[in-house]
């Protein structure tokens, strides 16, 4: 009766991909709360770019693309943080100035090199379908970490987000705590596009 | 009582000494300003807008960097941590408040100085927090969100958070803007109950007839402390002149 829903699920790519989809279902809402909260909805767009240059040098080191594209993507938040640091740029200006060059670096690192032969555009949107055990396995404990990060800092990241003043008086660390984030959205750009491929 | 009768017998809560903020890449917005606080005092910071009524809060609290010093208790403040005493609850625009926050949860932030990191609010810290709200009366409205209350009641709850944090020193920035007649005085009258318990408070407000009528001391500032005493000295009309840029009915001199 039901078997036009369950037969898909005979093979191998396709469980992958549900199972990939709950990951990304799961930790996507929890990580974008905060992200939409903190008036940071462009950062997480900017850094699923930005994270091509991570992901195109741990490809040509021969190192795991996850932990390239994880690098990548707290390199951005330091970049961005750095600029808002100067007051010389808008915090949008600032995200846009990071994404650009990160970008810029992995349009470089693509073009300039024999080898890379596979198409990284997969790396950087993501293609479901093709995801791997091992790509479960990796995003699974990434999801893990990032959900306990969430539940375990919760209050502080809430009152942080409502007034950062207020939460650095109380001695809060406001400061680690925004890493923090930026590294949970790094996580969720890596788990929701990025294969393994390690 | 004014700051000068209380010199002879207690330590003050807040001393600022030659106290300058500077923007960069050079706007001086606070320039040498000195003066004590001691327990129990209300006190009115009155001046125009960009006076830098926030910013010598935000000093104090130590949310901008300063020259000069800032003593919180009879302690030199060099970190943040020596600053627990004193709790800033900025002007309403400066906060989303229709932030998914309900009014207890706000109020149990205070007690966050006295959690490790990750620790969770204990029985007590929960008790503290409902103490506090009920002393702001709106025990009733712990599970409320915070959008969904006036001007005025917003003010109670981050009374409330400041309580639960135990702060000695209550720095309000344009806490009566936008609160109509009645609630002004009701939040008046608690400012008042707050203070004869021991508790100090600065409250920057643009209303100068409120001034004179319900603060014993007002601070008169723009950029540099113009006036400091009983408002008809500190809000004479030299002095209003100084601080306004226009003479607008300043008691007479």
């Amino acid at each position: 009766m039901i078997d036009w829903f369950t037969d898909p699920y005979q093979t191998d790519f396709m469980r992958n991909a549900a199972i990939t989809a709950i990951l990304v279902g799961v930790l996507a809402p929890t990580v974008g709360v905060w992200v939409v909260l903190r008036r940071l909805a462009y950062l997480g767009d900017a850094m699923s770019h930005g994270t091509l240059a991570g992901v195109a040098g741990a490809y040509l080191a021969g190192i795991c693309i996850t932990v390239g594209a994880l690098a990548a993507g707290v390199v951005m938040g330091l970049l961005v943080a750095g600029f808002d640091r100067q007051r010389r740029l808008g915090h949008d200006s600032s995200i846009g100035v990071a994404e650009t060059l990160m970008f810029s670096i992995g349009v470089i690192l693509i073009s300039r090199s024999d080898r890379i032969g596979v198409d990284l555009t997969h790396y950087l949107f993501g293609q479901i379908v093709t995801t791997s055990t091992d790509d479960i396995i990796i995003n699974t404990a990434l999801t893990t970490v990032a959900l306990a990060i969430v539940a375990v800092a919760f209050n502080d990241l809430r009152n942080v987000t409502f007034d950062p003043g207020h939460a650095r008086q109380v001695g809060i660390p406001v400061g680690p705590l925004r890493l923090v984030l930026v590294a949970l959205i790094s996580i969720t750009v890596v788990v929701s596009s990025v294969p393994s491929d390690c | 009582m004014s700051g000068a009768e209380h010199r002879e017998c207690e330590h003050p809560v807040l001393r600022l000494t030659g106290v300058s903020v500077t923007y960069p890449p050079a706007s001086t917005v606070l320039d040498d300003v000195s003066f004590e606080v001691f327990p129990g005092e209300l006190i009115a910071v009155v001046g125009p807008n960009g006076a830098g009524k926030s910013t010598l809060f935000k000093a104090i609290s130590g949310l901008v960097g300063h020259e000069g010093t800032v003593e919180l208790g009879g302690v030199h403040c060099h970190h943040q941590r020596d600053r627990l005493g004193a709790a800033y609850i900025p002007q309403r625009s400066d906060l989303d408040h229709d932030f998914p926050i309900t009014v207890g949860q706000l109020v149990l932030a205070g007690r966050r100085r006295f959690l490790r990191l990750c620790q969770r609010p204990g029985a007590r810290h929960h008790h503290a927090a409902g103490e506090a709200l009920e002393r702001v009366g709106l025990a009733h409205l712990a599970r409320r969100p915070l959008a969904t209350l006036s001007g005025g009641q917003a003010q109670r709850a981050f009374l409330a958070r400041a309580l639960a944090q135990e702060a000695h020193l209550i720095l309000l920035d344009e806490a009566l803007s936008g609160v109509d007649q009645p609630r002004t005085e009701g939040l008046l009258d608690l400012f008042t109950e707050l203070a004869r318990s021991g508790t100090s408070l600065l409250i920057a407000t643009h209303d100068l007839s409120l001034a004179r009528r319900r603060f014993g001391r007002c601070l008169a500032i723009n950029r540099s402390l113009i006036g400091d005493g009983a408002p008809h000295t500190a809000l004479d009309t030299d002095r209003i002149e100084a601080t306004f840029g226009t003479p607008i009915g300043g008691s007479p001199r």
